[in-house]
């Protein structure tokens, strides 16, 4: 297996790490998997969330998968992915500070005369080179692309990753490496050229032609927001300019892709949606800037996953359309490396899992756990895996768990509902209304399935009569433990796969 | 699998009770009582009255073979398995989706217990005691005494089978159950 990197570009890239977390998590990534990503709005509220998502899944993978203590076992598909990043860096962003400009990266005011003019003939003295870059690029792939080569340094912990990566390859490790961002938009849109060049230019000036593999994942215009208010009009992206900016970039990668000798890119994935999913708000950026998940984002995550998986990187620019355009299923989700239903089996058996754990088990896992110490799959699944329910890191282990799992479903609900209104009719994956709502343009995750709802758990998964709590319950009493499995990943698991569809 | 596997329980359950209830009462062992079936009747469950001359007791507790224990044990073995059966499928229609949730059902095993206990206790006493075939050929304490160790063999039978039979998802109904049964 090749050692895997995968790093979002900018707000959507962001998203798109979020995305594969998630998907990570349900068991759709490789086994070792390094994340990163890079944004100038570092305070931006998807990288926040994709930031805390990483550290949440890391913490409950320790959960898990720490042999000796507590572990689910390798051949289990929940939380594989061993997920590492940057410590104490997630993310990079090129331009720290409080509200730097492009004076200050090119230090202007130090220039001579005649560079001076040459920079004021790039970027517009007065609306670009003195716009404020603490919340991005803005919707400028000029300004982002200029900011981040100048800013990209051998030395800087977070690139040191990749270049050792890059490294390691002459050792003859197999290193892949995974771009996500869209065209469209500042941060994603200059960075996504720019690191990808960067490096190829590293590979060739270390001299590497083989064992690096670099892929990625443009994400065309498939969202569209309310217009911003005339007076931030001008220095916020806005989505009417989105398919104007997302032509001109595919005419740049043209151009570029056509006169390069060797492919920047092995595999590139294009990913977009017609018409355009209408989001609700708008922020410009900041921590306020936290958009929903949409579909077409999870898309990213299983190109990253055929590109992660795949024995060999086989060349190619890959393109995917709906069977339906008025609808979605399951049925449009990709196979993965010839699994063909890996996508649908991976996320139903996660968000059963999920549901089960949050509606059915967690409160008798914590509170009330006494009230059934003596039934069967307590005995077996937690006190005969020596888990310790007088220890008060145990409730902290199984909060961390319900914590993620509840992350997951809100995820979900967000995804699916926000997805609704581009397709006719509705996105016909899992039933989100049996734990969420949606009302004033807001997902919210139920504070307690009720009952009539819990019973047409069998249902949740479109398309799938799968077994109902009751069967789900029935196997879990009759679960076999593996000698593999200790601890809590002993309950997690027997629960997993009690949840198969 | 765990059907078959309930059914087979019940089978051997019954039958640990049935069978030497049947060997007793039919075949002649050296070592129990008279060492004859007929006298053992004849002596221990016949009323003691002495003005019922010898003859007319051995053709009594003839009568109380044919007409009496082989049908009960007949009607008993039908009824208790009838009983096992309805347990299983009462309790698998329960459909016991979380825990903390079979325990409330418990009454129902209390339901069935009464059911088992009482109808054993008035076939054995129909049967043995009060249908004109064999009127009251068995003497009063003799009768209680039958009534009360098929109440208790009904007892027994029950909680050991509905031990063995009942799924774990259905075994906190089971008085008990969860801490006898470690499974």
């Amino acid at each position: 297996m090749a050692d895997c990197y995968f790093i979002g570009i900018g707000g959507t890239g962001s998203k798109c790490v979020n995305n594969y977390v998630y998907s990570s998590a349900a068991g759709l990534g490789p086994d070792r998997l390094w994340i990163g990503m890079v944004d100038q709005d570092d305070a931006n509220g998807n990288v926040a969330e994709s930031r805390s998502n990483i550290e949440n899944y890391q913490r409950v993978r320790r959960i898990l998968r720490t042999p000796g203590l507590s572990d689910i076992n390798d051949k289990t598909d929940l939380f594989k992915t061993n997920i590492t990043t940057q410590v104490g860096q997630t993310s990079w962003c090129p331009l720290p500070g409080t509200a730097p400009t492009l004076k200050d990266v090119f230090s202007y005011d130090l220039l001579n005369k005649d560079l001076q003019d040459t920079i004021d003939c790039l970027y517009h003295p007065q609306e670009e080179l003195n716009l404020e870059l603490d919340e991005g690029f803005r919707a400028r792939p000029s300004i982002g692309a200029a900011a981040i080569l100048s800013r990209v340094q051998e030395n800087d912990p977070f690139w040191v990753n990749i270049f050792n990566a890059i490294d390691s390859a002459k050792a003859g490790t197999e290193v892949r490496i995974f771009l996500v961002s869209s065209i469209f938009g500042g941060t994603g849109a200059s960075g996504f050229p720019s690191i990808a060049r960067l490096i190829r230019s590293e590979m060739d000036k270390r001299g590497i032609r083989d064992g690096v593999y670099l892929g990625g994942a443009l994400m065309l215009p498939y969202f569209k927001f309310p217009k911003p208010g005339e007076d931030e009009i001008k220095e916020v992206a806005y989505a009417e300019s989105f398919l104007e900016q997302s032509r001109g970039a595919l005419d740049y990668y043209h151009r570029l892709f056509e006169k390069e000798q060797r492919k920047t890119f092995d595999q590139l994935y294009l990913v977009g949606w017609d018409p355009l999913i209408e989001l609700p708000v708008f922020e410009k950026g900041g921590n306020l800037q936290r958009n929903p998940a949409l579909l077409p984002e999870l898309f990213t995550s299983l190109a990253a996953s055929r590109f992660f998986m795949a024995n060999s990187v086989d060349n190619g620019i890959f393109h995917i359309a709906r069977n339906d355009a008025n609808a979605f299923s399951w049925d449009d989700f990709p196979e993965i490396n010839d699994q063909q239903k890996i996508v649908k089996d991976n996320l139903s058996q996660m968000t059963r899992t999920a549901l089960a754990y949050r509606e059915i088990y967690y409160p008798y896992l914590v509170d009330q756990w006494r009230k059934v110490k003596n039934e069967s799959w307590f005995r077996n699944t937690l006190l005969k895996q020596g888990v310790d329910f007088n220890n008060d890191e145990t409730s902290l282990n199984f909060n961390n768990l319900l914590a993620y799992f509840e992350n997951y479903l809100d995820w979900l609900a967000n995804m699916i509902h926000f997805s609704q209104n581009a397709t006719v009719q509705g996105i016909d994956l899992v039933d989100v209304n049996m734990f969420s709502q949606y009302e004033n343009s807001q997902v919210t995750i139920s504070d307690k399935v009720r009952d009539h709802q819990l019973k047409q758990f069998n249902s949740l998964i479109s398309g799938v009569n799968s077994s109902s709590l009751a069967k789900v319950f029935l196997k879990m009493n009759y679960s076999r433990v593996p000698k593999n499995r200790t601890g809590i990943g002993a309950f997690v698991g027997a629960l997993y796969e009690s949840c198969k569809s | 699998m765990r059907f078959i596997s309930s059914l087979i329980i019940v089978s051997i359950m019954i039958a640990l009770i049935i069978i030497p209830a049947y060997i007793v009462a039919f075949i002649d062992i050296a070592f129990i009582g008279r060492g004859d079936a007929l006298r053992n009747i004849i002596f221990y469950i016949i009323d003691q009255d002495p003005n019922i001359p010898g003859e007319e007791r051995r053709f009594m507790a003839e009568d109380l073979l044919i007409f009496g224990i082989q049908p009960l044990l007949i009607y008993l073995t039908s009824f208790w398995s009838i009983i096992f059966i309805s347990w299983i499928i009462v309790t698998e229609f329960l459909r016991i989706d979380r825990p903390n949730k079979a325990f409330k059902f418990m009454w129902i095993w209390f339901l069935f217990l009464i059911v088992m206990l009482v109808l054993s206790g008035y076939m054995t006493y129909y049967f043995l005691y009060s249908q004109k075939d064999v009127y009251q050929f068995v003497g009063g304490p003799q009768i209680t005494s039958i009534i009360f160790l098929t109440t208790i063999l009904s007892l027994i039978l029950f909680y050991l089978t509905t031990l063995f039979i009942t799924s774990r998802v259905n075994r906190p109904t089971v008085p008990l159950a969860t801490i006898l049964m470690r499974t």
